[in-house]
């Protein structure tokens, strides 16, 4: 039996890894497109995901604020995502 | 004992992001992009938020988490929604596989202009 | 009271649903793409109630291998896209009698 804290940072070290796959597989779909649409369903995904490195570094750094900005991060991309299909509605490609 | 439910959660939430990566990443179509991600993107973003709470396991970060997973649900699937149907309306592709498709057939019966979706 | 259990009901239902579609999407993406047969399908609706109709369709998108994708302008039918879902009028029925039912009887 490990230590708590040994496998909580082996826990985050895994965690930290699955994220950066995560993050680099939705930039290749932002950059391979084709439409717009899938473009900004990838952006949303890797906001998600920074959203969730962020609080991943929350537990790692022990600074409860980095959740704030998770959750900020969380909000926004709505907002951004609703505008975004907004603009497609509108014709936009 | 909490701090190993917390590491879990933590590992578990990531798995699923990635999951949901790996989906947008090989799905052939846009709509079968958006129901992996979507999906597995909620817990995963739900699991890395509970872990975080757990290990903090405080009123206030609790509660930043509670709140975060809440709306994140809330809106994912209106967001889908919204991306879902735009696309559809400006005709992007549905993978060729896709066996039928009613939303076409309804358009056409009810004499509108369909969608020009091709297949890729 | 007695809604308020209903509610709760119908909220770990889902939230039991929500880490199945997840683990069926687990299978989904990793096995090779060939199993999968999408299918865009028209869902009629019972006209009137909004409220059940919101909860449906997001819920849709939250639960195995379905995706909403618009309302007709008329209000007589809810488009989704599923993933695999076998046979096709088994599929829809179930939806409709498992899903729809359970949220009209708890928002009723």
């Amino acid at each position: 039996m490990i230590t708590a804290t040994a496998y909580l940072n082996l826990a985050l070290a895994v965690a930290f890894t699955l994220l950066g796959v995560a993050l680099l597989l939705a930039v290749y779909r932002v950059l391979a497109g084709p439409s717009l649409p899938d473009r900004i369903v990838a952006l949303d995904l890797m906001a998600m995901v920074s959203a969730g490195i962020m609080a991943a570094s929350a537990v790692a750094s022990d600074r409860p604020a980095l959740l704030d900005a998770s959750m900020i991060t969380a909000l926004i991309v709505f907002v951004g995502t609703a505008a975004f299909a907004r603009y497609l509605e509108k014709g936009g490609r | 004992m909490l701090d190993y439910f917390a590491a879990t959660l933590l590992v578990g939430g990531a798995a699923f992001m990635l999951l949901a990566a790996i989906g947008v990443a090989r799905m052939p179509d846009l709509f079968m992009r958006m129901q992996t991600s979507t999906k597995a993107n909620t817990l995963g973003i739900a699991g890395v938020l509970m872990g975080a709470a757990l290990h903090f396991a405080d009123a206030a970060s609790s509660a930043r988490a509670l709140l975060i997973i809440a709306f994140v649900y809330i809106t994912a699937p209106v967001a889908a929604h919204l991306i879902a149907r735009a696309a559809y309306l400006i005709g992007v592709p549905v993978w060729e596989q896709t066996r039928k498709d009613e939303w076409h057939e309804k358009q056409a019966a009810a004499g509108d202009q369909p969608p020009s979706n091709p297949t890729y | 009271m007695i809604r308020i259990a209903r509610i709760l009901g119908l909220m770990a239902w889902f939230a039991w649903e929500l880490i199945l579609a997840n683990f069926r999407m687990a299978r989904d993406v990793l096995l090779p793409l060939g199993r999968l047969k999408p299918v865009i399908l028209a869902i009629p609706l019972e006209p009137g109630d909004e409220r059940l109709l919101a909860l449906f369709s997001n819920g849709i998108t939250l639960t195995p291998g379905t995706l909403s994708l618009d309302v007709s302008e008329d209000r007589r039918y809810l488009f989704i896209h599923a993933m695999n879902p076998g046979d096709v009028e088994r599929f829809r029925c179930d939806l409709m009698r498992d899903f729809l039912g359970r949220i009209r009887r708890a928002v009723s």
